[in-house]
């Protein structure tokens, strides 16, 4: 579960290359990103993803 | 509004596909993204860890067991040589590497990965989302033994935290809900599996998509509830619904297919036999 910092947002400003490149390539207008830390961590720092076990019955006559 | 970031690169991109059940697109990506970590100059153990970590999951997902555990086994062995290497990321691998034992039905030798990879998590506590996961995964594995106490025990305090927030960790609380609705099913509780399946299977098509591979898994448990609570008309479409979308995501010879069938043909011979 998140901790309060980790749902802190965190802003990261744009210059004006970045601003262009963003606009090139997503065709979106935009002067920052935000993201909250815990988000930021996943993209810096992203953690090693884990699988589900999931039960699947296999159904017996009875 | 600030744009949202998109993936770029190959093991980015791949695991995207991943997460859509989209698995042919993601293969080649994920499968270059491990070469160019092996590539690397100088190498990163780490990222190289990542990446087949990575693969390992796709390779689970379409039923390569033994190359995903091969997978796993080197991510682990490069995590346990490097000097930076974050707890929680062995954590992970030992979750994985229980994953693939479950799906190979070697349940007590994935309950013993599962139980060290919990424990770390436990070991660094604070992230309760994490530790909540890994006792689901768990619990699946005892449940493969028929060790239904501590396996119940575990699915209700693992979905006592993911309701917590419960819009955050709908994905989280399907699993745990198919699960716990499985055991139960096992154990003949029918109305109250029924239940926690209808859950599970409105909780994945709200969160994947109604052709997701992933809701095939609650919509065979629910067949399997209904069959056996004699409403055949409602298991046969369940297992048609299920059957449907593990041939058109997984393909023909996928055990999840293969399963999906075999329910199926019960279930229709059950009605041919009520019939006569």
């Amino acid at each position: 579960m998140p901790t309060r910092d980790e749902k802190s947002v965190v802003r990261i400003d744009l210059t004006a290359p970045q601003r262009e490149q963003v606009r090139r390539t997503t065709g979106r207008e935009g002067e920052a990103i935000e993201l909250t830390a815990q988000e930021l961590e996943e993209r810096i720092a992203p953690r090693l993803a884990t699988n589900h076990n999931e039960t699947l019955l296999a159904d017996a006559r009875d | 509004m600030p744009p949202t970031p998109q993936p770029t690169s190959p093991g980015a991109l791949g695991a995207l596909h991943r997460s859509r059940g989209e698995f042919a697109l993601a293969e080649p990506l994920l499968r270059a993204a491990v070469a160019a970590a092996e590539q690397a100059e100088p190498r990163d153990a780490l990222a190289l860890a990542a990446a087949l970590n990575s693969l390992g999951l796709l390779c689970k997902d379409v039923a390569q067991y033994d190359e995903a555990r091969a997978l796993y086994d080197r991510a682990l062995a490069l995590l346990q040589g490097a000097p930076a290497t974050d707890p929680r990321d062995v954590a992970a691998v030992y979750h994985n590497l229980g994953g693939i034992e479950h799906a190979r039905g070697n349940h007590a030798e994935g309950e013993a990965f599962a139980r060290r990879g919990l424990a770390i998590r436990e070991g660094i506590g604070g992230d309760q989302l994490a530790i909540a996961v890994d006792m689901v995964a768990l619990a699946a594995l005892l449940d493969g033994q028929g060790k239904d106490d501590e396996a119940e025990r575990l699915y209700v305090e693992a979905l006592r935290i993911l309701e917590a927030d419960a819009a955050a960790n709908a994905g989280e609380i399907a699993v745990a809900l198919n699960d716990l609705g499985a055991l139960y099913t096992r154990r003949g509780e029918l109305e109250r599996a029924e239940a926690v399946l209808v859950r599970a299977v409105s909780l994945r098509k709200q969160a994947l998509g109604a052709s997701h591979p992933d809701v095939a898994v609650p919509l065979n448990n629910l067949a399997v509830t209904c069959r056996r609570r004699g409403d055949l008309a409602r298991a046969a479409a369940l297992y048609a619904e299920a059957l449907a979308i593990c041939e058109r995501s997984l393909g023909a010879d996928h055990p999840r297919t293969i399963t999906c069938r075999e329910n199926a043909a019960r279930c229709a011979a059950a009605g041919s036999d009520a019939a006569a």
